[in-house]
Parts: structure tokens; sequence; C-alpha cells
């Protein structure tokens, strides 16, 4: 299976919130991204700290990731974006 | 040779400077705005290179045509502009420089949005300009033919860069319809446009020259545009 490169990552990990009603849990977001419990940190610290996803909290306390505007366009942009670093070499 | 009528110097050197300067300069930062929204969205290096390397490019340009403007100057009027006016030597000085540091910078930063992976996760932004300041001292100390050479050794390393990156792309293109023999022709003209500062050509020539290298910077501003 090929290595998957950091944008890609980046994809899965906000595609797989998108793909449950925008709102999962911290536990079943780790197994679906396929990372190890350290990068999964790593990526998802950098993911809020560039406001692409939230924390919520529901009234039990329990937290919930959820996709921001910025993660929203994020998603629908990465064609492009994919389709431009072939276009380009990079 | 006797002096030329100043009608000479504004159409064939000054309007025709002016104008390709500011193209070139338009259609740099074109590439260099229309990238800005998909670099924040992902903060990809390639990308951050790749927009830095058109911005520098353009800068470079605008250097080179005041540069271009001042050395004509003297050999049209045979009076050398520092006679008329003692600052403009200052502004040559000045020119001459960025000229050789953002001509550098621009070739160097393309070389790293080719290959950055290659070198590691370390960033190499403090080497490339320390670099280039390094290139544009030896221009402003020993002249236009030390940054001649300093061009040529960066382009060749710019082909070096272009076959590692053909080689490692997934979808594989024919060469010849991929962007790099653009990238190629656009640092080719770079440096014919660094000879012509150390030598004269026919107006008609310079224009073909100058219609061709601002032809291959709006491509791929226009490719740019197109993508993203």
């Amino acid at each position: 299976m090929k290595k998957r490169d950091r944008l890609e990552i980046i994809h899965d990990i906000l595609k797989t919130i998108l793909d449950h009603n925008n709102s999962i849990l911290p536990t079943p977001l780790l197994r679906f991204s396929n990372l190890s419990s350290q990068n999964f940190n790593e990526y998802l610290n950098e993911l809020i700290k560039k406001g692409f996803i939230r924390e919520i909290y529901d009234k039990r306390g329990r937290k919930y990731y959820s996709l921001t505007d910025k993660g929203f366009k994020f998603l629908e942009k990465y064609r492009k974006i994919r389709e431009f670093l072939e276009e380009f070499g990079l | 040779m006797p002096p030329i009528p100043p009608q000479t110097f504004i159409f064939e050197f000054l309007v025709p400077e002016i104008l390709y300067s500011i193209s070139l300069f338009i259609f740099c930062t074109l590439i260099y705005f229309k990238t800005k929204e998909i670099y924040e969205l992902t903060s990809e290096k390639s990308i951050r290179y790749f927009r830095f390397s058109f911005l520098f490019l353009g800068i470079a340009y605008l250097s080179r045509s005041v540069l271009y403007l001042l050395l004509s100057w003297g050999v049209i009027f045979e009076v050398p502009p520092r006679l008329l006016f003692p600052d403009l030597r200052i502004v040559a000085l000045f020119s001459g420089f960025f000229l050789a540091y953002f001509g550098s910078l621009s070739i160097l930063y393309l070389i790293l949005s080719l290959i950055w992976r290659k070198l590691g996760e370390h960033s190499h932004e403090t080497i490339v300009h320390i670099l280039a300041v390094f290139v544009a001292f030896l221009t402003l100390l020993f002249g236009a033919n030390y940054l001649l050479v300093s061009q040529i050794i960066f382009f060749t390393i710019l082909m070096t860069s272009i076959y590692l990156s053909y080689q490692k792309a997934e979808k594989k293109k024919p060469f010849f319809a991929g962007i790099y023999p653009i990238y190629i022709l656009i640092f080719v003209f770079w440096v014919i446009n660094v000879v012509l500062l150390t030598i004269r050509m026919h107006f008609e020539i310079r224009l073909i020259l100058y219609t061709l290298s601002a032809f291959f910077v709006g491509y791929i501003a226009y490719r740019v545009s197109r993508t993203t």
C-alpha cells in the first residue's frame, strides 16, 4: 500500500468527520484515520491550531470533533490542490 | 558614435523596457496572489517556494530594467549618467544588487519547490538567502560576468532538479507535454536577459526575446489561473 502524504492524511481525517455527520468522537476518528496515536494527536493539534476542526462537548461532557468553514473549504478545494501540485511538478 | 536623438531612447529603450518589466511583474504577482488561497489552506512548502520563486522573478525583472536603462543611457548619449546625476550611480548599484539577489533567489526557490522532499524536513530558506546575498555582493564587486556565471550554475542545478522531479512524478506525462520545458525556457530567457546587460543587441532581436520571455511567464500565469 502506498504511503499517504501529509495532505492526503489531512484530507482523510476531515473526510471521516464529514462522513459522520460532521461530529465524531476521538476514538473512532483515530481508528478511521489509520495513524498511530502519536501521529494522530500531532495531526489533530495541527488541524485545531489552523482552524480546520473544532472541539465541541455534549451535555455529558463528551468531546466531539467537527469541521469549521475552513475545514469544509479544504475538502471542497482538495481536488484542485492535487491537480495544481501535479500540474506544476511540486 | 554620434549622440542618438532622445526619441530613440524613448521608443527603443524606455518604452519597451517599461512595458516589458511591468508585464512580467504583473504576471509574476498574479501567480503569487492566485496561489495564496491554496497555500493558506495547505501550508505546503512546495507551494510556498513556487510562489516566492515567481514573486522574486518579477522583482528581478524590474531591477534588471532599471539597470539596463541606466547602462543604455551612457552608451546612447555618450555621457555616463553619473556625470549628469551623481545619485543615479547609487540607483544603478542597488539595481545591480537587487537583480543578482532576486534573480538568484528566483531560481533557487524553484529548485527548492521541486526537490524539497529530497532535502529533508529542515527549512533551507536561510541557506538560499545567504547564497543569493553572496552572489549579489560578488556582482557588485566584480561585475555582471560573475552574475552570469552564477546564474548558469544555478540553471544547471535547476535542470538536475527538473530531471529528479520528473523521475519521481507518479502520473508521468511525456516530458514535453508537461510544465518542465516551460520552467527551462523561462530561466533560459532569464539568463539571456542577464547576457543582454553585457552586450548590445539590435532593437528587433531584443523585442523578439522580450516577447518570448514575457510569453512563457504569462503562460505559467494562465495555467495557474486555470488550475486554482
